[in-house]
């Protein structure tokens, strides 16, 4: 295989997605061990990005009985000369077959990754479908925010780990040498005791043997315990999150009603700022990143935050490695912070008012009223600041033609604040459309229709012209999709293993994206949409 | 300031230019050496690197110029970094060049390679060194490349091709593999820059 592989890997793009070998990734011997295949149903760049297997990935290496790799999903060109050469999906460490494996575990974090699921499964060479699958062939597990209303998937993946994974993956792994060592036990199926098993460990939900609702959400109760990755993989290629991460607050103190990933994601817990600071300094050795990201939901809400961030920085700028955060909160950014932030690297500015009027915002608790937002636009444009992204929601509950008119007329203050600083200042305005996920206040209000989201778009393309507004919409069919799963029970597995018989991958990606096919699919199943 | 010039193998082929730029400057910064930066809002490491290796292609014998602060032994630059590379990069050689030296792509005229022979390529290298022109595409214009090509020969299994790689104009990868068709791995190593 190995040769073939080979061969095939000068014909396709990025053939460096395909190779492993990156500084850090880690290579063990087989030969009596669990090997576990981490994955991200998505391609390299955004695999590579997701912290959470980072995490996993060192955690289970460090383990003496465990080696474990990594796949990704093959891009349509490999894809295609790989089942020309009849190669199957393989691991990036060893290439390895992902079907020799014990146990292959997804991220799946993403409805528009769902096809991409089944078509690695597929392409490992396995049945697609869980019952199909015998003793010998891998257990396939998935975790992330697929769990939040994992019945979509069901048929599919053998079992759900609900909440962190740090723990449970291990408890996964000792259940698996318990009941998997060869021998079937008494004739009976080693497969079905196995997954029995598994049901039995807190936070792990297995179709068919335990009932989801009884799940109880698993949580490492202090983040600053876990055993964090140091030395996580440098890639060879540039990836989408090309940069050091430290994880410094799990939850969110916020209590915005449409946000999924803060209403499951309880109790708010904080990593001590001498471990961001010692993490922050490790990593930065150990990999030579230009840039370390303190990441959480909304990190500037982390109480030692300054202290933590202002210590990094003295340490780090020798080295020009320059210190971001994903996701400002605009009200708590002073202009202090936001200078120090720029300190190294002039950098873009988010904020993400969600709603356009002041009675929106209230209604669906995002804390932040105009002036804030003004104030914190006049800090990070006199910080340096002069790429800055804005969020906004359409078709929340309650939403008004007022509400809509509210998004164009704050982007219009905003760009007068940005350029009274700074000139040269440009926004994006970043519209997505509401989704009533689980676990949240909002879970049994409605989503707008196709043709709602159309409408409220086209009203926003007509108003918002202006030569420093850059207007950006998320695809209102990929919206209604992510809804179909983020919503749906089993019946929208049905209209998945349609989509995915119909050949549809890489939904994320626009050039991929085939809307006839989804609506083909939809339609054999629902007139919902 | 101070330039030290380095020579080093690269088996890594599928790792392009712009992503070995980037590795330089990670390794460099996995590193205590006192690397000198540019000004403005984007420091970044002052490197100057040797012409660009084809995608497909390794390489025993590939150039960077690097800038330090401070005067540094140039062995302990060669030990420094290569503890922090990735496998499949190594330095071989660590020399202080003269900060007014030209630059490796001003310096470098002519960049051999060799490759597996799959047959008796005598009568494909007479054809080629013999003729006047050979036309290819590049874009739309056709171009002349029978001067680029200064050298060939076989010696068993091992061709060896010597071609222009300068300022003026380079051979591309792929026209260098074109030359030989299915008689040729195309997988060659740069052995030789001048």
């Amino acid at each position: 295989m190995r040769d073939q592989i080979e061969k095939i890997l000068p014909l396709v793009s990025k053939p460096a997605r395909y190779i492993g070998n990156e500084l850090n990734s880690i290579h063990k011997p087989h030969e009596d061990k669990i090997r576990i295949a981490l994955s991200y149903p998505d391609n390299y760049e955004i695999g590579m990005s997701n912290l959470g297997l980072q995490i996993l990935y060192h955690i289970l290496n460090q383990k003496a009985d465990i080696v474990a790799e990594r796949f990704y999903a093959p891009w349509p060109d490999m894809e295609d000369k790989m089942k020309a050469s009849g190669i199957p999906l393989f691991s990036l460490e060893s290439w390895t077959p992902v079907k020799d494996f014990d146990i292959i575990g997804f991220s799946v974090q993403n409805e528009l990754t769902y096809t991409n699921l089944l078509n690695m499964i597929a392409l490992a060479g396995l049945p697609l479908m869980s019952k199909d699958r015998k003793d010998g062939q891998p257990i396939i597990i998935a975790g992330g925010a697929c769990t939040n209303n994992p019945e979509p998937l069901a048929d599919f993946v053998d079992a759900f780990v609900v909440g962190d994974g740090e723990e449970v993956i291990l408890e996964i792994a000792d259940t698996y040498k318990r009941y998997i060592p060869g021998k079937p036990v008494d004739g009976a199926h080693a497969r079905h005791l196995l997954l029995s098993a598994l049901s039995n460990i807190p936070g792990v939900y297995v179709p068919g043997h335990n009932k989801f609702n009884n799940v109880k959400r698993r949580i490492v109760d202090d983040i600053n315990t876990i055993d964090y990755p140091a030395a996580p993989i440098v890639p060879f290629i540039e990836i989408i999150h090309d940069r050091a991460m430290v994880e410094i607050m799990r939850g969110c103190p916020r209590r915005c009603k449409f946000c999924q990933a803060g209403a499951v994601n309880k109790p708010v817990r904080l990593m001590k700022p001498e471990r961001i600071v010692e993490l922050g300094k490790k990593l930065a050795a150990n990999t030579g990143f230009e840039e370390l990201s303190l990441v959480s939901l909304s990190s500037s809400d982390h109480p030692k935050l300054g202290q933590a961030a202002e210590e990094l920085i003295k340490a780090l700028s020798p080295k020009r490695i320059s210190l971001s955060l994903p996701s400002l909160r605009a009200d708590t950014l002073d202009e202090n912070t936001a200078r120090q932030m720029t300190a190294v690297r002039s950098s873009g500015f988010t904020i993400a008012p969600e709603a356009g009027t002041q009675r929106l915002r209230d209604h669906i608790c995002k804390d932040l009223t105009e002036e804030k937002i003004l104030g914190s636009i006049r800090s990070a444009a006199a910080g340096g600041a002069n790429r800055i992204k804005l969020y906004f929601m359409i078709g929340l509950p309650t939403e008004t033609q007022d509400d809509l008119e509210g998004i164009v007329d704050l982007a219009y203050k905003i760009i007068k604040e940005a350029k009274s600083s700074n000139p040269r200042s440009k926004i994006t305005v970043n519209v997505s459309t509401f989704i009533p996920k689980k676990g949240t206040a909002f879970e049994n209000e409605k989503m707008i229709s196709l043709k709602e989201t159309l409408q409220k778009q086209q009203f926003l393309k007509d108003t918002l012209k202006h030569r420093s507004i850059d207007l950006k919409w998320h695809d209102p069919m990929m919206s209604q999709i992510e809804g179909v799963f983020a919503t749906g029970g089993k019946e929208a597995g049905k209209i998945l293993l349609r989509a995915y018989e119909l050949g549809c991958r890489f939904d994320n990606w626009s050039e991929y994206f085939n809307r006839e096919k989804w609506e083909t699919a939809i339609a054999t199943h629902t007139d919902k949409i | 300031m101070q330039r030290i010039r380095i020579k080093y193998k690269k088996e890594l082929k599928f790792i392009g230019h712009l992503d070995m730029v980037r590795l330089w400057e990670r390794a460099l910064r996995r590193t205590d050496l006192p690397s000198a930066y540019s000004e403005g809002f984007n420091p970044r490491q002052k490197l100057s690197f040797g012409p660009p290796l084809p995608l497909g292609f390794t390489s025993d014998c590939e150039y960077l110029d690097i800038y330090l602060e401070r005067w540094t032994n140039p062995l302990a630059v060669k030990d420094q970094l290569n503890d922090v590379l990735p496998p499949g990069i190594e330095i071989t050689e660590a020399v202080n060049v003269f900060l007014a030296k030209a630059s490796l792509t001003a310096e470098i005229r002519t960049a051999a390679y060799t490759t597996k022979a799959l047959g008796d390529l005598n009568s494909r290298i007479k054809d080629i060194l013999g003729s006047k022109e050979i036309v290819v595409k590049r874009k739309d214009k056709e171009l002349n490349i029978r001067p680029m090509i200064r050298e060939i020969a076989q010696n068993g299994d091992t061709l060896a091709v010597a071609v222009q790689c300068d300022n003026f104009g380079s051979l591309k990868a792929q026209e260098l593999i074109g030359l030989f068709g299915n008689a040729a791995d195309p997988s060659f190593k740069r052995i030789a820059l001048y």
